[in-house]
């Protein structure tokens, strides 16, 4: 069965790509990418005490939602349900985690361990926007992207309303090479629902659970390589189809070599 | 508020769960008869020296996956293999596999914290410093997120759409939801649905650090309540739309505090909020519920939120208790653990006492069962409640 999801809004920040509009002529092949560093994104809504103890997935996580929530009017985006995705959660938080834990005295701090939880993004989220609806956060490894998608299809039937999505990967720190090295880090966020697709607006989705398929994903999908190894960046192609407002099917990595087919519909 | 469509019923035609109690569906309705739980003194080696008490599942350090499984070998995933193979669960797995089709079954896990005790041990050896080595394999098939849903499906053979729920400690209450969901959706045709968390360094000493964990075994609403109890379990589920079994999903209700990472807001509305959905998803008035088993972790802020809530929306008759007195909390795996407590309770025409010593809290408003007791019991509901402020609560009857 295949759901066609409207496109309501789209975010996106990695190194080179600060923001949609700054990066929709980078994501249709208009102009180069080149490898420029962004800033740490700022939340300013976020409750003094939370934005004092904020991570940087959380940062990310929140400032793609808020870029892809932005076209919303406040009723769509006060009734909207969230589903976020990290392959990798917070690496940074990890490496402090495991110091900590390796000491002689091993202790952790109160703040480290709420950044711990795998949920931290959607659960900062869901503080900084005062939203109180249904949102998830899960993990589907370099399938975490079609996930999400599969995930927010499946909300877009069970109940009326907009469904933000959003995927997060940051670069680990040096000291975790060899236990996992993510490569350069991406987010990107998507809000869809069941209604008709809006005149002007980014055009669809369609999402069909029957064509994953065993293939190899990984061999399939093109990912652009500065993002190598970084799997929220899987949305690449699914943003450059949406950028170039061109219609046509993308093969997006599944959950271990199976592959998500997905149609992107131009407006 | 969204307006939730109808989803389907799911008969639960096979199910099981490995707690602190023991292994398998025996011991913990043998504890639950007895009221007698698995808790004991922290005697967990990595964590010596931490004066608390924790759920431990015996005999895991004897049991490493071996063969095509050796390179998942990590204590999270031993103890998920071990409640796998009990009670014929993965024997009905690949039943319905070879029904279906291993293509068509979904699978959906609930973790907190995956395989990261394996990595907390390995970087202790090596020293504070760094920088750390791991085995090639370490990370994709032992630390990571998707390591369980990877696991699991190798090991249970289905081959669906996957993913690995973490939400803190409604993770594997929220696979139910995910699951109904995506079944709904014609997404896959059946899901298993699990939870499996195992003792760490990082939720030990996470827990100590923001003063939740009690000295003594966990107490949920007691007078003198002052902390849980860490436990480890796994539980599964199998998910169908028709088959062989007593008790149905019927109704499942998400929400979010968006009130603070660690606290519920004091009048548990977040929690209502989740009661209320899965009220409302399961088309009962609040009167119909005749068993809550209750998210109850022992801390004195969240059980005095959730009895608010849940007063507030069921009222004060409704008989309720927690079961983590028995088990522990145990976090990414408590939602599928107490879910399936539930269900039992169903099944079994009884309800669990709620296991603590000492009197119980007199400002708690809800009616806290003491001791096991027959009960007929048509409708049962199951509280889950996680940091991020994550809220599910999900609603069983008779199939």
């Amino acid at each position: 069965m295949s759901v066609r999801l409207s496109l309501r809004g789209v975010g996106v920040l990695a190194p080179g790509l600060n923001g949609w509009s700054a990066a929709r002529d980078v994501l249709a092949g208009a102009t180069p990418w080149r490898d420029d560093p962004v800033a740490m994104p700022d939340v300013r809504h976020l409750p003094v005490t939370e934005r004092r103890r904020v991570n940087a997935t959380s940062r990310w996580a929140i400032a793609v939602a808020d870029e892809a929530a932005a076209t919303l009017d406040a009723a769509a985006r006060a009734s909207m349900s969230a589903v976020f995705a990290s392959a990798d959660g917070d690496g940074d938080v990890l490496d402090q985690t495991l110091a900590a834990l390796a000491s002689p005295q091993p202790a952790l701090s109160p703040t480290l361990f709420h950044n711990s939880v795998f949920n931290a993004p959607v659960g900062y989220w869901s503080i900084a926007t005062r939203s109180t609806g249904w949102a998830t956060m899960i993990c589907a490894g370099e399938g975490s992207f079609a996930a999400v998608l599969l995930e927010a299809a499946a909300q877009a039937c069970a109940s009326d309303g907009a469904v933000l999505c959003v995927c997060v990967d940051l670069g680990y720190p040096e000291r975790l090479a060899a236990l996992h090295a993510p490569g350069r880090s991406f987010a990107c966020g998507i809000v869809v629902d069941a209604g008709p697709v809006a005149d002007g607006g980014f055009g669809s989705i369609e999402i069909d659970a029957a064509a994953i398929a065993p293939e190899r994903g990984s061999a399939l999908v093109a990912l652009a390589a500065g993002f190598a190894g970084n799997a929220a960046a899987a949305a690449i192609p699914v943003l450059a189809r949406i950028a170039r407002r061109e219609s046509g099917p993308v093969l997006l990595p599944g959950f271990d070599g199976q592959a998500l087919r997905v149609r992107v519909i131009a407006p | 508020m969204r307006r939730a469509h109808d989803l389907p019923r799911l008969v639960v035609t096979a199910s099981t769960m490995t707690t602190a109690c023991g292994v398998g569906w025996a011991a913990q309705r043998a504890a639950v008869r007895d009221g007698r739980g698995g808790l004991r003194a922290n005697d967990f080696e990595p964590a010596a020296g931490l004066e608390t008490w924790i759920g431990r599942v015996d005999g895991l350090e004897g049991l490493p996956l071996d063969g095509e499984l050796a390179r998942y070998d990590c204590r999270n995933h031993r103890l998920a293999r071990l409640a796998a193979e009990q009670d014929g669960f993965a024997r009905a797995v690949r039943g319905a596999a070879a029904r279906y089709g291993a293509l068509r079954i979904g699978l959906f896990v609930g973790t907190s914290t995956s395989g990261i005790l394996d990595t907390e041990l390995a970087t202790r050896r090596q020293g504070a410093r760094g920088p750390w080595r791991f085995d090639s394999d370490h990370y994709r098939y032992r630390h990571s997120m998707a390591a369980p849903a990877r696991f699991l499906r190798e090991l249970l053979g289905v081959a669906g759409v996957s993913a690995t729920v973490s939400t803190a400690c409604s993770s594997s209450a929220k696979v139910f939801a995910m699951a109904q969901r995506s079944i709904a959706a014609g997404q896959c045709v059946a899901a298993v649905v699990a939870g499996v968390d195992s003792l760490a360094l990082s939720t030990l000493h996470g827990f100590r650090a923001l003063q939740l964990l009690s000295k003594r075994p966990c107490r949920p609403f007691g007078a003198d309540r002052d902390g849980l109890s860490i436990g480890e379990a796994a539980g599964f589920a199998l998910l169908e739309r028709e088959g062989a079994g007593a008790v149905a999903l019927i109704g499942t209700g998400e929400s979010s505090d968006a009130f603070h990472m660690s606290s519920p807001p004091p009048g548990g509305d977040g929690a209502q909020m989740a009661i209320r959905a899965a009220l409302a998803a399961a088309g009962l008035a609040p009167g119909d519920i005749d068993y809550v088993n209750m998210h109850g972790t022992g801390t004195p802020a969240n059980d005095a939120a959730e009895a608010a809530g849940v007063v507030a929306v069921l009222g004060e008759a409704v008989p309720c208790s927690s079961t983590k007195g028995l088990t522990g909390h145990a976090l990414g795996a408590a939602g599928i653990v107490e879910a399936l407590f539930a269900l039992d309770a169903i099944a079994s025409g009884s309800i669990p006492g709620n296991v603590g010593d000492g009197t119980l809290d007199p400002r708690v408003p809800c009616h806290i069962e003491r001791a096991t007791r027959p009960h007929a019991v048509r409708r049962a509901m199951s509280n889950s409640f996680g940091f991020g402020g994550s809220n599910c609560s999900l609603v069983f009857g008779a199939a």
